[in-house]
Parts: C-alpha cells; sequence; structure tokens
C-alpha cells in the first residue's frame, strides 16, 4: 500500500464515543498538521485517553470520524498502528529483561530488518544515555531512563505520528526537560507529536492545545491565542498588605467573592488572583471593599493569565459552576 | 497471521521464563515431589462394579451365582456375552471392571458333587478398585458355594471353587496406577497456572497497552505466547514420565507415540482454560482463584484418587464437564493395558470437543479485551 501524503497528521470530525449511556467523547473535531505538537488538555475522565484509543484504531467511534496520516481509523486501523508510535505514564516496558531484549522484542514486533536493528538500537539506546547499559535489567533503572528508554521503543520503527499518553508522570523535573528536548528534536525530524497531560508548563510548550472537558473539546488554538482570546475579563493579582497575609486572606476572598464585577477569586500563595469584568472598574471597587473589613492593600495590578487560568476561566464560564468546583479543578490540573 | 511476529513474542517469553529461576524450578520440582508422594492414596467403599457375565452353563445353578453376586451390591449387571475372549475386550472397553466365567459343565458338576472351576477376570488397573474386587468375588463366591453344597448334597465344603485372575497390573501397584494419571494431572496444573498468569502479568505492568497499540494480531499474541508455557509443561510431563519409568518401573505396555499424541492433543485444553481465565481476569489474584475453581473440581472428580464408578449418578454425569477424566483412562489404558486407538477414540473425542470448546471461548473472549 503506498503511503497517502495528506495535508493533515489528524483530522477528526464530530469524534463521539458512548460507553452504554455515557458520552466519553461528545463530538469532537480538530486537526493537527503535519510535523506539529498538539497538547492535549484535560482533568482525569474527561475524555483524553478514549480520543487516543479511537485515533490509534483500538477502539471505534461511535459516530464521527476520523483520519491519522491520511488513514481511516475505522477502516484502516492496521496501517495506522504500524506507522504510529505510542507511549504511555506507564513505560511499557519488561522489568525482567535487559535493555537490549526490550529493544530487540520491539524490534521483531514492528518487523524491523536485522541490518536496520544493528543501526536502530544503538542509536537509541544513545537517546536514553544508556550505551553501556545494554545488558543492565530494566528493573534498575529510575524513573526518567526508563521513560526514555521507553519512548526509544516507541520510536524503533521510525513512526510519522507520535501518540504521548502523560509521557511525564512521575519523572522529576530534569528528566522531564530533557525528554521535552527529545519530543522538540522529533518534532524537528517532521514526527507529528499528540501529547496528552495535565501539566500547565508542559501545556505551555506545545505548539496547539486542545482543552477537553466533560467530553468536549472546549477550547483550541495555540497558548498564546487561548490567552488572548479564551479569557472572560481580567486578571487581577491583589497584594494584600504585609500584616494581613494568612489568615486575613480568608476573609478578603469572602469579600471578593460578594462584589459583583469579580467572577472568581483565588489564593494564590500569599496574594489573591481575581478573575473581573473590567479593571479600570473593579479595582477601586476592591480596594474599597476591603478597607471597609479593615485590610490594607499593597497592590493590585492586571497580569497576563497563565494557562491554567484561562482554562478555569472557560469551564467557569460554559458550566456557570460553583467556586467549589474551580478549587477543585485546581487540584486535579496539580497546582 | 506472520510467524514472523509470533517469534519474537515467543523469544520473549522464554527469557522471561529462564530470568525467572526460582519460579521455573518450582514447576519442574513440585511434579517429581508428587510423584514420589504420590501412590498413598486410599481407598473408600467400592460399589457398582460393572460385571461382564460370560454364561456357557445356562443352567440355574449358573443363573444362582451371577444372581449371588449382584444381590451383594457391589456388582451390576453388566453386558451378556459368550466368550473369555469377549470379556477381555469388555474390560479392554470399560465396559466392564470384571468378568465372571462360568464354564459348560458348571450344572452338571455342581449336582453330583464334583469340583467345579469358575474363573473371575478383574481389571487391575485400579488397583484399590480392584483389590475390592477380587476380595468380594471371592468372598461372595465360597459363601455362596458352600450353600449351594449344603443344599445339593448335605455336605460341608464347597461346589466350586471361584479363580480370580488379574488383567493388567497383575501385581496391583499403586505407583503403575497412579503415575500415568499423575502427567495428566501436571499437565493441566501447570498449563494453567502459566498460561493464565503470563497474560494477566502483562496487563498488570501496563505492558498489554503497549502491545495492542503494534501492528501485532491477536492470534499472534496468543500462539507466541502458549507456545513457551506449552513446551514448559511437555517438559515437566516428559520428567515425570522418565522419573516413573527410572524409579517405579512403571510399564508402557501401549504405543508411546500414541501416548505423546494424546499429551499434545490434551495440552490444547488447559492452554484454553488458562487463556480464558487470563481474559477475564483484571488481577493476578483473580487468575489464581479461578485457576483453583478449574483445577480442584479436577483433582476429585477425574477418577484419579476416587473411581468415577463407586461416585452416586449425579456427581458421575458431571465428571463429563472435567476434561481430565477423558485423558486419565487414555494414559492408564496406553500404559498399563497397552491399549489403542480403537478403544480409546470416544477419549480423543471428548478432548477434542473440549479444547475446541475452551479455546473458541478464550479467543472470542480475548479478542473482545484487546479490541
Amino acid at each position: 500500500m503506498r503511503d497517502p501524503h495528506p495535508d493533515l497528521a489528524i483530522s477528526a470530525r464530530e469524534l463521539t464515543r458512548t460507553f452504554g449511556d455515557f458520552t466519553a467523547v461528545d463530538r469532537v473535531s480538530f486537526d493537527v498538521a503535519p510535523g506539529e505538537i498538539f497538547g492535549y488538555l484535560g482533568p482525569n475522565g474527561s475524555g483524553k485517553s478514549t480520543t487516543i484509543r479511537m485515533l490509534c484504531g483500538l477502539l471505534l467511534p461511535t459516530s464521527g470520524n476520523a483520519s491519522v496520516l491520511g488513514y481511516d481509523i475505522a477502516r484502516q486501523a492496521e496501517a495506522i498502528k504500524s506507522r504510529i508510535g505510542y507511549m504511555s505514564q506507564r513505560f511499557s516496558l519488561y522489568n525482567d529483561l535487559t535493555v537490549q531484549q526490550n529493544m530487540e522484542f520491539y524490534a521483531g514486533i514492528y518487523q524491523i530488518t536485522p541490518e536496520e536493528r544493528r543501526r536502530r538500537i544503538p542509536e537509541l539506546v544513545a537517546m536514553a544515555n544508556l550505551t553501556g547499559r545494554e545488558h543492565e535489567l530494566v528493573a534498575n533503572l529510575s524513573g526518567g531512563w526508563k521513560q526514555r528508554l521507553a519512548l526509544g521503543s516507541a520510536i524503533i520503527h521510525r513512526p510519522r505520528m507520535l501518540f504521548l499518553d502523560e509521557p511525564t508522570g512521575g519523572v522529576d523535573p530534569v528528566s522531564r526537560r530533557d525528554f521535552w528536548d527529545l519530543i522538540y528534536r522529533m518534532a524537528g525530524e517532521g514526527v507529528t507529536i499528540f501529547v496528552t497531560t495535565h501539566y500547565m508548563d508542559e501545556a505551555e510548550r506545545c505548539q496547539r492545545i486542545g482543552f477537553m472537558y466533560n467530553s468536549k473539546l472546549i477550547a483550541l488554538g495555540s497558548p498564546d491565542e487561548l490567552k488572548r482570546q479564551a479569557m472572560r475579563g481580567t486578571l487581577l493579582q491583589i497584594t494584600l498588605g504585609e500584616q494581613f497575609r494568612g489568615a486575613a486572606i480568608l476573609d478578603a476572598l469572602a469579600v471578593l467573592d460578594a462584589l459583583t464585577g469579580v467572577h472568581e477569586a483565588a489564593p494564590y500563595g500569599d496574594l489573591i488572583h481575581a478573575v473581573v469584568e473590567s479593571a479600570a472598574a473593579a479595582a477601586p471597587q476592591i480596594h474599597a471593599a476591603l478597607a471597609a473589613l479593615g485590610i490594607g492593600v499593597a497592590a493590585i495590578i492586571p497580569i497576563p493569565p497563565s494557562l491554567e487560568d484561562v482554562f478555569i476561566s472557560l469551564v467557569l464560564e460554559r458550566q456557570q459552576a460553583g467556586r467549589a468546583e474551580a478549587a477543585q479543578l485546581r487540584a486535579q490540573l496539580g497546582t | 497471521m506472520r510467524a514472523s511476529r509470533i517469534w519474537p513474542i515467543a523469544r520473549k517469553e522464554f527469557i522471561q521464563m529462564f530470568r525467572d529461576r526460582r519460579t521455573l524450578i518450582f514447576i519442574l520440582m513440585t511434579p517429581l515431589i508428587q510423584l514420589l508422594v504420590i501412590g498413598y492414596a486410599t481407598g473408600g467403599q467400592i460399589v457398582n462394579i460393572s460385571l461382564a457375565v460370560v454364561d456357557q452353563s445356562h443352567s440355574p445353578d449358573s443363573r444362582a451365582l451371577v444372581q449371588a453376586y449382584l444381590a451383594s451390591g457391589q456388582f451390576v449387571q453388566g453386558p451378556q456375552l459368550d466368550s473369555l475372549a469377549q470379556a477381555k475386550v469388555a474390560i479392554d472397553d470399560s465396559q466392564a471392571k470384571a468378568a465372571i466365567i462360568i464354564p459348560p459343565g458348571f450344572g452338571r458338576s455342581v449336582g453330583t458333587g464334583q469340583p467345579a472351576e469358575v474363573s473371575f477376570l478383574v481389571d487391575g488397573t485400579e488397583p484399590n478398585t480392584a483389590s475390592t474386587i477380587i476380595a468380594a468375588s471371592q468372598l461372595i463366591g465360597q459363601a455362596h458355594s458352600a450353600q449351594v453344597r449344603a443344599q445339593t448334597i448335605g455336605a460341608r465344603g464347597s461346589a466350586f471353587d471361584i479363580r480370580t485372575r488379574v488383567l493388567y497390573n497383575p501385581e496391583l501397584s499403586g505407583t503403575n496406577y497412579q503415575i500415568p494419571a499423575l502427567i495428566g494431572l501436571i499437565l493441566q496444573l501447570t498449563t494453567i497456572n502459566l498460561t493464565a498468569e503470563a497474560i494477566v502479568r502483562e496487563r498488570e505492568t501496563g505492558t498489554m497497552e503497549q502491545l495492542i497499540v503494534t501492528p501485532i494480531r491477536p492470534i499472534e499474541l496468543i500462539i507466541g505466547k502458549l507456545m513457551p508455557y506449552a513446551l514448559a509443561s511437555l517438559t515437566t510431563a516428559l520428567l515425570v514420565f522418565i522419573a516413573g519409568q527410572l524409579l517405579f518401573q512403571v510399564p508402557v505396555n501401549g504405543n508411546v507415540l500414541l501416548l505423546f499424541a494424546f499429551m499434545l492433543l490434551f495440552l490444547l485444553v488447559p492452554l484454553g482454560i488458562g487463556l480464558w481465565i487470563s481474559a477475564v481476569s483484571q488481577s493476578f489474584r483473580q487468575a489464581q482463584a479461578l485457576t483453583l475453581l478449574f483445577i480442584l473440581p479436577g483433582f476429585l472428580l477425574s477418577g484419579q484418587f476416587f473411581p468415577i464408578e463407586s461416585m452416586p449418578v449425579v456427581l458421575r454425569y458431571i465428571t463429563y464437564l472435567v476434561p481430565l477424566r477423558y485423558f486419565l483412562p487414555v494414559l492408564r489404558g496406553i500404559f498399563l493395558k497397552g491399549i489403542g486407538l480403537p478403544e480409546l477414540w470416544p477419549q480423543g473425542i471428548g478432548l477434542v470437543f473440549w479444547a475446541t470448546f475452551f479455546l473458541y471461548l478464550a479467543s472470542s473472549r480475548f479478542k473482545k479485551t484487546l479490541g
């Protein structure tokens, strides 16, 4: 079969999957360009994994359709499987096999020729910084090494598309940075990356982001676009007077919550972040309300929102959700 | 299906199997220890022994003798036959466990007080059953004999002699009886255990998730994974076979090739069961519990220790659901009786049925969980 040369690495249209009464993925549409790093975000249970499973050809959509590398996910799953790489946070390696044996195993499964194997395996072992440790058991490797080795096993057949399902779970920050360097390098070589994560700093590294919430794709765009467009209102950072930090913050939050011009207020370390309709109108209001309670304010300044602020704002806007739900969401997002 | 994708799987399983030396030794040693321990099983009350009758005398006396045996409650009426040769065939085919052969002149001899001789054949393959039959044949026969003599000529003594002869395994050796059966038990135990564990482990560690996104097909995965464990089970069975020869001189009276052919056929059953268990279990613990569920009834209802003939009727029918019960007569038949396909084909059909049933059940379930 000759490979099609599609303009899009992934094209999903109204992709839907239900399990009984539950709709896990609800009419999701998006495109991913070849060579793009696409971040797929959302809290646990929002439908990320179900989407990946459909795109990898493991699960049939209930309705809608999608193509990966030009192949239809429902009808050409086999063609997709041999051309994609997949890696999950469980680092699917065999602990009781050595580094080399793990590589050989996946090389065998993907039917890599012996000549190619002799070239490719040392290359990937080097990528994982494991040269010289080929005959060590994987069980003895620490998290970061396992992660890079898992990536190596997932790309042994030079896939043009790589799915990463929360690839950096349980890995230290330095290893995470190294891992992302590898991802950038692969994208530079033309590999399309589809990555799910709930780390916001990782989301910032993606070229484009889709945000899933309650089975729906509620935002789509580059991190900058989303910060500029998707945010409802303005984000203010409120610094209380030095003697009011600590317990007073809770009193202050209660006051802010009651103000009509404030959509949301949340503690942020010693500071308070508040999303307001208009900075010009809200700042004096806040000053006055806090002063009435005897709480001094050192500064109120508008700041650019983080992706996290954007997503919480989006969720509240859609769901008209209470503040308790917003706090829960923050907790789920891992901050 | 591509052999080139099956091989890497099989190779990996082999490496993993040999990596875990302790388990490997355990797998190989346990059957040998069992082999040494076994044979001391106790027998209970044996009833419902099917008795083939060769009555060449056709006299009231001969009918009275047969009636005496049936009235004891230990024997039930088996086929009515014409010759000693037919009686042997009936025992070969397991239609009867014993046969009584009453010679043509029996009625006349008894009537005139001349000594008569009655032959009694006993299937010796199951020593517990056999020794009970031997004792019963003598006790019932002699009692009847004394009664007849007293009635006919009013004298004490016996009207006839019962000559009991044991067919197959004449020394009634427990090891001869148990070791062939042990091969079946071991094939079943190790195969179910290993197969179920190998796939559940893959699911628990998350590597299954990785495998299903590769182009490998479920059938390739299944075959690749099963091959090494089938081989391991066969190896243990072979070890028991050899140890049985060396340590206990268990005779092999039948065709060894036929024996191995049946072993391979039987192996498909526990492979299917193991695969099915692995497809429905989410955890190792669950798989172990399910394995026990299959092995325990197999152990008790297969006829390994408790003769199926002596079980209550309901239980006897239930044994048809136990695949091992088809294999044990094959093992004992080939080892001790030296019989072949003409007698054993019904067992073969039973095995083919259960192998097909479990493999089909397992692979359809397995595909669903993968897909």
